[in-house]
């Protein structure tokens, strides 16, 4: 059990049940940070949401929303590869573990390149950020997750680096672990852009 | 360190269990555009698809981030911060709908 996980076990649970927290203390706090700002994009989107409604009535409807379904399914089953990354080095099959990493880039670029199309499709619209007040938060909102996302790939990639030099052995995967929880945040938030920004109307 | 068929069992039992949060993501995922898309905007659909986003964080959250086991306060912030921001969410496009109608 690390430091981290001895200041925060505590109470009569964690004596029955071992705890794990993957990844380090200074992830979490990454993590969180992240989401707070997050937090605060979601906030603004409400409060424009609140004073220009026709706009973000009419908004979501000339949305490519084909475009935001297939990103979704995308991100999903990134999560879904970069967990079983973490299982496959938790039971030290190395080769298993690079592969799965090297899935999850690929649903990375996958991402990015549906991202570049939901764009262009826009453009053909004439659809800009200076359109109006929902696209202007649309894109805001938009392209500070696409940043995220490759931020997150270029991290595993680089993890998927390390794990085929042997970085990683099943008593010491931390760092595998934080950017595998770095990427579930970014699947996280996604999901709750989905609805916002597509769906609920 | 070697795979041995007692850590390789214990892996495929969670591989298991991963097969069927993933399928269970996509179903959500499906259902939750099938009610947006199925009809005009109501309280009711917003409730509903609230509920999906709410069922499929904890499912990510839980399983996928592996923090079912974690230290409690990793858990209970990542989680609350989900649920605060789904619900103000919900609760606010549903007040506008709600004004909207009458």
């Amino acid at each position: 059990m690390t430091t981290f996980e001895l200041l925060r076990s505590t109470g009569p649970d964690v004596a029955r049940t071992k705890s794990h927290t993957p990844g380090s203390i200074a992830v979490w706090i990454f993590i969180y940070a992240e989401l707070t700002e997050f937090a605060f994009f979601f906030l603004a989107f409400l409060v424009a949401k609140f004073y220009f409604p026709e706009e973000f009535r009419e908004g979501p409807i000339q949305l490519n929303t084909l475009a935001g379904f297939l990103n979704t399914l995308v991100l999903l089953t990134s999560s879904f590869c970069v967990a079983r990354a973490v299982q496959a080095i938790k039971r030290g099959a190395q080769r298993q573990t690079v592969i799965w990493l090297l899935c999850t880039v690929g649903a990375g670029v996958t991402y990015c390149l549906v991202k570049a199309w939901e764009y262009q499709w826009n453009e053909a619209r004439g659809i800009t950020a200076r359109t109006n007040y929902f696209f202007a938060t649309y894109y805001y909102l938009m392209f500070n997750h696409f940043l995220h996302v490759v931020i997150g790939t270029c991290t595993i990639l680089g993890t998927a680096v390390l794990a085929a030099l042997g970085h990683y052995t099943v008593d010491s995967h931390d760092g595998l672990e934080g950017a595998a929880s770095y990427w579930h945040m970014i699947d996280l938030v996604w999901i709750l852009i989905f609805p916002l920004i597509y769906v609920l109307r | 360190m070697l795979q041995t068929p007692q850590n390789y069992d214990a892996g495929r039992k969670k591989l298991d269990r991963t097969n069927l949060v993933w399928l269970g993501l996509v179903g959500l995922t499906l259902l939750s555009v099938l009610v947006g898309e199925s009809g005009p905007p109501s309280v009711m659909a917003t409730f509903f698809i609230c509920l999906i986003v709410l069922l499929k964080g904890r499912w990510i959250i839980r399983d996928f981030m592996g923090l079912r086991h974690a230290a409690p306060l990793t858990r209970w912030i990542i989680t609350g911060y989900f649920f605060v921001m789904t619900s103000l969410v919900g609760i606010f496009v549903g007040y506008l709908q709600f004004t909207a109608t009458q």
